[in-house]
């Protein structure tokens, strides 16, 4: 939303009794993400507000940090898991190193995957489209977030836990980076209505930022990735 | 940032050079060329089989391949394809797959016999006891080439004793053999007419600057490419008839064709013939030595044989071991073969050296002239292949068999006996006794 200190001061000079809820409707701030209530609420000294504090209190704190919890550790889950081995005999029935490797599951989780990546991204049209703000943006952010974690569990399934080489090493990078420092924004977004220290609004600014900056390459990566595995 | 990606990505997709795409390491037959992706991966269509067909069909014909594609068009066939497409080569040679892939380039499990031959027990009950990932590691079958391998030639050479009465060592004898064919010397251009008689050395034609070497000089003066008039000019003036001081494998084609083509097929050459610079000696998976004197070499022709002195014996030995530093080059210099080599060293090509067993010379024979396989591949994996080619010159078959399916023995450069027995000649001659029994059997009962 973008709305200035100057905004917001203005907009409670405006209200004898300025509350959360009026601030929202009079700037926009607190609207989108939730993560500047807290601030709005010393503000409005609304902490000694039983209702104020409701207002902060119902937001899903608690939900965002598990998934983003949950993220987190996916991806670390695909860094440390060793490679699928491959199976020593033929005389076993089904064998999974040979399913991974076949076209068609290829095909199917790695598409797959790029369709969650995509509904994902629907988050941001909430920004843009004005349809979109009927929805509340928590629910926008947590659909995002469990999108990406079952984008996760696929890409584990499509690799076979295999970080891969050159080209699709750069891919997974960038896929991996993505995911951590989405889990990080989310992690401290979710720990925003208890600590507004100078240093965690760093991090997650930092974090959010980094969030936004690594999915410029990863559109690029990905249909490379796609061309590469047709072409050749 | 996306458009610099998109141009940076697109440079490198289009060209030949598309290293940055790889999706994982090429097999140790391949690696040489894996930037040319081209040679392999027809654009959108994959790896088409024809790829495969184009470098090893001629190799899989000659060996009288075991289970050729044709065995496949068989409808009899149809229920084993189901289980596994064995008339596709990439069912089991898949590439960019280093962690699946084993000897051979085989990327499936060492067991894919199984997947046609479990009711094997039950056609042949000796073999009731052997595992399936044993079937092509105990010198007894091999998926392609079982020229050493077929019953009836395991039976005819089943008595053999470790070392044949008369050992012998194809002795490559080019000049004798332009001496008795002067239409040869004819047809590879050189101009030996006048100078066949041995000790006559013509005057070197190269112009006045490049002779100020005394060393090359005196090389060539004892060469036998002095003995036979290949005079500088021979080597050093191209089709441009212009001078050229550094010389390529081009410039030996024309009378060693047969050496440069197998040379061209081979492990060292194989760059070359796709148009890639030369294989670098440090480039080489293998263990190689980093010594700085050759680490740096790019392998044509005179990296390992002197242009100018012609030193077979150096090529034959040294060669090699300057460069390859694994723990078989190392042992042969105190292995029986090194001892033979030496004890022959004023004569010409005999004893066993390096290139004796992985660069076999072959007599002249059907109007060719004699020549040095250069291919590796020929004679190695699976090393059966050399038990024609190589081992039964001196050796029996039986212990031919033995001592490649040992690696201990293998690892000692042959310093060792096998312990352990192959018993594919055992097995073939017991079946062939329980042939002619049966045989006898029905004959008496009519």
């Amino acid at each position: 939303m973008r709305v200035t200190q100057k905004e917001i001061v203005n907009c409670i000079s405006q209200s004898e009794a300025p509350t959360i809820k009026l601030i929202s409707e009079g700037c926009g701030a607190g609207s989108v993400c939730g993560i500047c209530v807290p601030i709005l609420a010393q503000l409005t000294q609304a902490s000694s507000k039983n209702k104020e504090r409701g207002i902060i209190e119902s937001l899903p704190w608690k939900g965002l940090f598990v998934v983003s919890a949950l993220a987190a550790l996916l991806t670390m889950a695909i860094v440390l898991i060793p490679k699928i081995p491959a199976s020593q005999t033929v005389q076993t029935g089904f064998r999974f190193d040979e399913l991974i490797r076949s076209n068609s599951y290829k095909q199917i989780t790695g598409f797959t995957v790029i369709a969650l990546l995509v509904i994902g991204m629907i988050l941001t049209l909430r920004k843009r489209l004005k349809w979109f703000t009927k929805i509340k943006f928590s629910n926008f952010r947590m659909f995002h977030m469990v999108s990406g974690i079952l984008g996760l569990l696929l890409v584990g399934l499509h690799t076979g836990f295999s970080l891969g080489n050159n080209f699709n090493f750069l891919l997974m990078l960038n896929y991996l980076l993505l995911s951590a420092v989405g889990a990080m924004a989310g992690i401290t977004t979710a720990l925003s209505n208890k600590n507004q220290s100078p240093g965690s609004v760093a991090v997650r600014r930092f974090s959010t930022i980094g969030h936004i900056i690594l999915i410029w390459p990863f559109p690029v990566l990905i249909t490379y990735h796609v061309l590469m595995v047709y072409f050749y | 940032m996306s458009v610099g990606l998109t141009a940076f990505f697109s440079k490198n997709f289009t060209s030949q050079n598309a290293q940055l795409f790889l999706p994982d390491n090429t097999t140790s037959g391949h690696y040489q060329f894996e930037e040319r992706c081209d040679l392999c991966h027809d654009p959108y269509m994959g790896v088409k089989e024809d790829s495969c067909i184009d470098c090893h069909q001629e190799e899989l014909d000659s060996i009288n391949d075991s289970h050729p594609k044709k065995k496949f068009a068989d409808p009899r066939n149809a229920a084993r394809l189901q289980k596994i497409n064995a008339a596709s080569c990439i069912t089991c040679h898949q590439e960019h797959q280093p962690e699946t892939t084993h000897s051979m380039g085989l990327s499936v499990p060492g067991d894919f016999c199984f997947h046609c031959h479990q009711d094997i027990a039950e056609n042949r009950p000796n073999h009731e006891d052997f595992e399936f990932d044993s079937c092509a590691t105990a010198g007894c079958h091999n998926f392609h080439d079982n020229t050493a391998l077929y019953e009836s030639f395991l039976v005819k050479n089943a008595t053999l004793p470790d070392i044949l009465p008369n050992p012998k060592a194809e002795i490559v004898d080019l000049v004798a053999y332009l001496k008795v064919n002067p239409d040869f010397a004819d047809s590879i251009n050189v101009e030996v007419q006048n100078d066949l008689q041995e000790g006559v050395i013509p005057s070197p034609d190269a112009p006045e600057e490049s002779l100020s070497n005394n060393g090359i000089l005196s090389d060539w003066h004892a060469s036998p490419h002095a003995a036979i008039g290949v005079n500088c000019s021979s080597c050093h003036v191209g089709e441009n008839d212009k001078w050229s001081e550094s010389l390529d494998h081009n410039s030996c084609r024309s009378c060693h064709g047969q050496e440069v083509q197998t040379f061209l097929q081979g492990r060292h050459g194989m760059r070359l013939s796709v148009d890639l610079p030369p294989m670098k000696t440090l480039d080489g998976r293998i263990d190689l030595t980093d010594e700085s004197k050759v680490a740096h070499r790019q392998l044509d022709c005179s990296t390992c044989h002197d242009p100018h002195s012609m030193d077979i014996r150096h090529a034959s030995v040294n060669a090699w071991i300057e460069c390859h530093d694994d723990q078989h080059s190392k042992n042969y210099k105190n292995s029986i073969h090194a001892k033979l080599w030496e004890a022959t060293k004023g004569g010409k090509e005999a004893g066993a050296s390096c290139a004796t067993c992985h660069m076999p010379r072959h007599g002249a024979q059907n109007g060719h002239p004699p020549y040095v396989d250069h291919n590796q591949n020929n004679t190695l994996r699976p090393n059966e292949k050399m038990i024609r080619s190589v081992c039964m010159d001196c050796h029996g078959l039986q212990f031919s068999l033995d001592s490649l399916a040992d690696s201990e023995v293998i690892l000692s450069n042959f310093s060792m006996r096998s312990t352990n027995r192959v018993v594919s000649v055992d097995l073939s001659i017991e079946k062939l006794n329980k042939k002619k029994k049966h045989e006898k059997q029905k004959t008496d009962s009519k």
